[in-house]
């Protein structure tokens, strides 16, 4: 299944990109979703960023501890973002 | 209502009244009150040090009050930095003390010739002799005067505030700082010590508000963002800034920091002992921190925060938390803004690498700890010939040195650069270069696109008109919009006394919210009315400085960042070790065009092509007593 995945705020600044569409096999979930991108960005691999990471699916917000119970649907729309910006 | 005192420091003489009630209306309190106070009070022949400027401390209708994180105070004058308006606000306990005591409004008018300080206690004001503190250090001032005076908070200057640093700051509860365009420096040319306040009365409960403050509150506590700094605490942003390429690094050299692993959130947690948080706040940023032995032995104190850390770390190639938490500590003794005093010393290190500056006490070398140190005390001190080349500021000691300094010296209006890099958040980049007291990353807090905070933008309908370009940082596109929107929110947390973590960083409470908790406590404002005011507030800043002849050209940005480009690295650590060509970049030569985004800005505003507000504008404000100071013609 194809997810339409929306890189926000740090994310988009970290990984150079705001959009990608990301493969997944059926019965994803939003934990699997992040391992994926952990695979593919090196950025993502040194230091636990889902710690602080937010997900939104389809305009829900989704707490990192949740989402290895949340399930993807083909063509969710989910995404990714920090909360924290000011100094 | 609560009532407006003012000072006179050279007569000592104090007169008390009510708080126009209007003007609450028109400007909601604390820095839109003292902006009004300014506006009216202070004119054009008046210098920053002259004994007519006013120093303006002010609470909003909120400050003192159990809506979530009421705990700020504003501190207004026109500004030795700016040379025009100027303000800065703080938190902690003392806001709230000094409005529990009965203020809106202190008004310190004139100079005294001998030192003083004040000590207020409910209806009693005395201006009493402070020539034992004069001299001695923020933490010695308070420490001695809460001993004396039981129960009391301190608002006090150090060395730096005594000798008119440009970047002066007003200290209270030991670590907070109303830190940014020289307040201090005003107070300090008053010889006024410090301020004390302390309430014994304990105000009735209104109901009707407490119902509004139980239904916001979770909002605030349970936002997902506000969890982050209740966990991390502000520092957390060195981290995932670094990947992100808005962790300035070597005065903006580079956007990253290639020692991120060795000063990092992690790395000051261990020196991390407590954590807290100021008057009625359920975020508690807040990180205390200590270093127990060695050379750069810290007692316990708040902070560093991200600024700091940021600013007396990366920007100056300090990769030490040791030293970077006896920077912080140094600081606040001294009574020196921490972004500006990095800044200042981020300069001298690149005018000694460019060959336009040595000294003979310190090698100038970027990361070196003597020279770190050492320079926050001499500039505080105007000591040294660093010292007193950076004392007023980096727009100043650019233009002393010459030979291109001009370039490297980085700031808006005089005021240095917060810590963000508008090459990577375009929308912090039109922040800095418009808000009216210079180079700020609070005045507008332009985050919601860095947040990815789509919620706020479903709910405003002309963020939503913006489409998805609004949220990406690295695009010019919309930024306009989302500024003009931000800054009015800004206004309004500054004017009623609230901290930005508990409103416009993550939008958990809107404006409708806070209408009706004014109106709960009998200030009849509906949420129209209520971003009415923020907007008057901005066009009456704005004005102060059209007054002072302020222009377009005075919205700029540094050349560093429309000129010359920023990458970010895959691999931070790569930063000077790996050839720009064969490193691995996320984003490639980004820079700033800020010309577009300021004409959209002023357009929006209804604002001419020199950024001055229209007469249409001004009328709709209600501000018709600034139309005599449009320029001619206009």
């Amino acid at each position: 299944m194809q997810i339409k995945l929306r890189l926000l705020g740090f994310f988009q600044m970290m990984l150079g990109t705001m959009y990608l569409d990301v493969e997944l096999p059926p019965d994803s979930t939003a934990h699997d979703l992040w391992q994926e991108l952990v695979g593919r960005y090196v950025q993502l691999q040194k230091e636990d960023m889902s710690k602080i990471a937010g997900m939104s699916l389809n305009g829900e917000y989704k707490y990192v501890q949740d989402w290895p119970d949340v399930l993807l649907q083909d063509g969710d729309e989910v995404d990714l973002l920090t909360q924290m910006g000011g100094g | 209502m609560g009532k407006t005192a003012w000072i006179d420091l050279a007569g000592k003489t104090v007169t008390v009244q009510e708080t126009d009630p209007q003007l609450i209306l028109d400007y909601v309190g604390s820095r839109g009150i003292a902006a009004k106070i300014l506006y009216d009070h202070v004119g054009t022949e008046v210098k920053p040090f002259d004994p007519e400027n006013l120093l303006i401390f002010s609470t909003g209708p909120f400050t003192g009050t159990p809506w979530p994180s009421a705990a700020r105070y504003t501190v207004t004058a026109k500004s030795p930095a700016t040379g025009a308006y100027g303000y800065s606000n703080s938190s902690g306990f003392f806001g709230p003390e000094m409005k529990k005591a009965g203020y809106d409004v202190l008004i310190f008018d004139g100079k005294s010739e001998e030192p003083v300080y004040v000590m207020i206690e409910d209806d009693t004001i005395e201006i009493l002799d402070a020539s034992e503190y004069w001299g001695k250090e923020t933490g010695e001032v308070e420490k001695t005067l809460r001993e004396t005076y039981t129960g009391s908070r301190v608002a006090s200057i150090g060395p730096a505030g005594e000798n008119l640093v440009s970047c002066a700051s007003v200290i209270n509860d030991y670590g907070r700082a109303a830190g940014r365009t020289g307040m201090g420096a005003v107070m300090g040319d008053k010889k006024l010590k410090a301020v004390v306040v302390k309430s014994t009365e304990k105000k009735p409960t209104n109901k009707n508000f407490m119902n509004v403050v139980r239904r916001v509150t979770p909002l605030v506590k349970d936002h997902p963002g506000a969890k982050d700094y209740t966990e991390w605490g502000t520092v957390i942003l060195l981290n995932y800034k670094n990947k992100g390429g808005d962790n300035p690094a070597k005065n903006h050299a580079y956007g990253q920091f290639p020692f991120g692993d060795e000063l990092n959130a992690q790395a000051i947690k261990k020196y991390t002992k407590k954590t807290g948080g100021c008057y009625a706040c359920s975020i508690k940023c807040a990180r205390f921190t200590e270093v127990k032995d060695g050379p750069f032995k810290t007692p316990l104190q708040e902070g560093p925060e991200y600024e700091t850390a940021n600013a007396l770390g990366p920007n100056v190639w300090n990769k030490n938390p040791e030293l970077l938490i006896y920077c912080n500590k140094l600081c606040n003794e001294m009574g020196i803004d921490t972004i500006s005093v990095g800044v200042m010393i981020a300069f001298a290190m690149e005018a000694k690498e460019k060959g336009l500056l040595t000294d003979d006490n310190y090698n100038l070398e970027w990361g070196d700890a003597d020279t770190i140190k050492g320079l926050i005390e001499d500039i505080a001190k105007r000591h040294g010939k660093v010292g007193q080349l950076l004392a007023d500021g980096v727009k100043n000691a650019g233009e002393t040195l010459g030979g291109g300094a001009e370039d490297f010296a980085l700031h808006c209006k005089n005021v240095e650069i917060p810590r963000q890099d508008g090459r990577v958040l375009k929308g912090m980049a039109l922040g800095h270069a418009t808000s009216n007291r210079g180079a700020d990353h609070l005045y507008a807090l332009a985050t919601i696109d860095l947040t990815g905070n789509m919620d706020v933008v479903s709910k405003v309908p002309e963020l939503a008109a913006c489409g998805p370009e609004l949220m990406d940082t690295t695009k010019e596109d919309y930024k306009a919009v989302m500024v003009r929107w931000t800054e009015v929110c800004n206004a309004l947390a500054d004017a009623l006394g609230i901290c930005k973590f508990a409103f416009t960083e993550t939008y958990a409470i809107m404006p409708k919210d806070l209408a009706e908790g004014l109106r709960a406590l009998g200030i009849d404002m509906t949420e129209e009315a209520l971003f009415r005011a923020g907007q008057r507030i901005i066009n009456l800043e704005r004005m102060y400085n059209v007054r002072h002849g302020f222009r377009k050209i005075d919205d700029m940005l540094p050349k560093r960042f429309l000129e010359e480009p920023l990458d970010v690295y895959v691999h931070p650590e790569d930063i000077e070790k790996v050839s720009r060509d064969e490193a691995e970049l996320v984003h490639k030569g980004l820079m700033v065009d800020l010309e577009p985004m300021l004409d959209e800005y002023y357009k929006l505003g209804k604002w001419d092509e020199e950024g001055i507000p229209s007469e249409e504008r001004l009328r709709e404000l209600g501000l018709d007593e600034c139309l005599k100071d449009l320029p001619q013609g206009k």
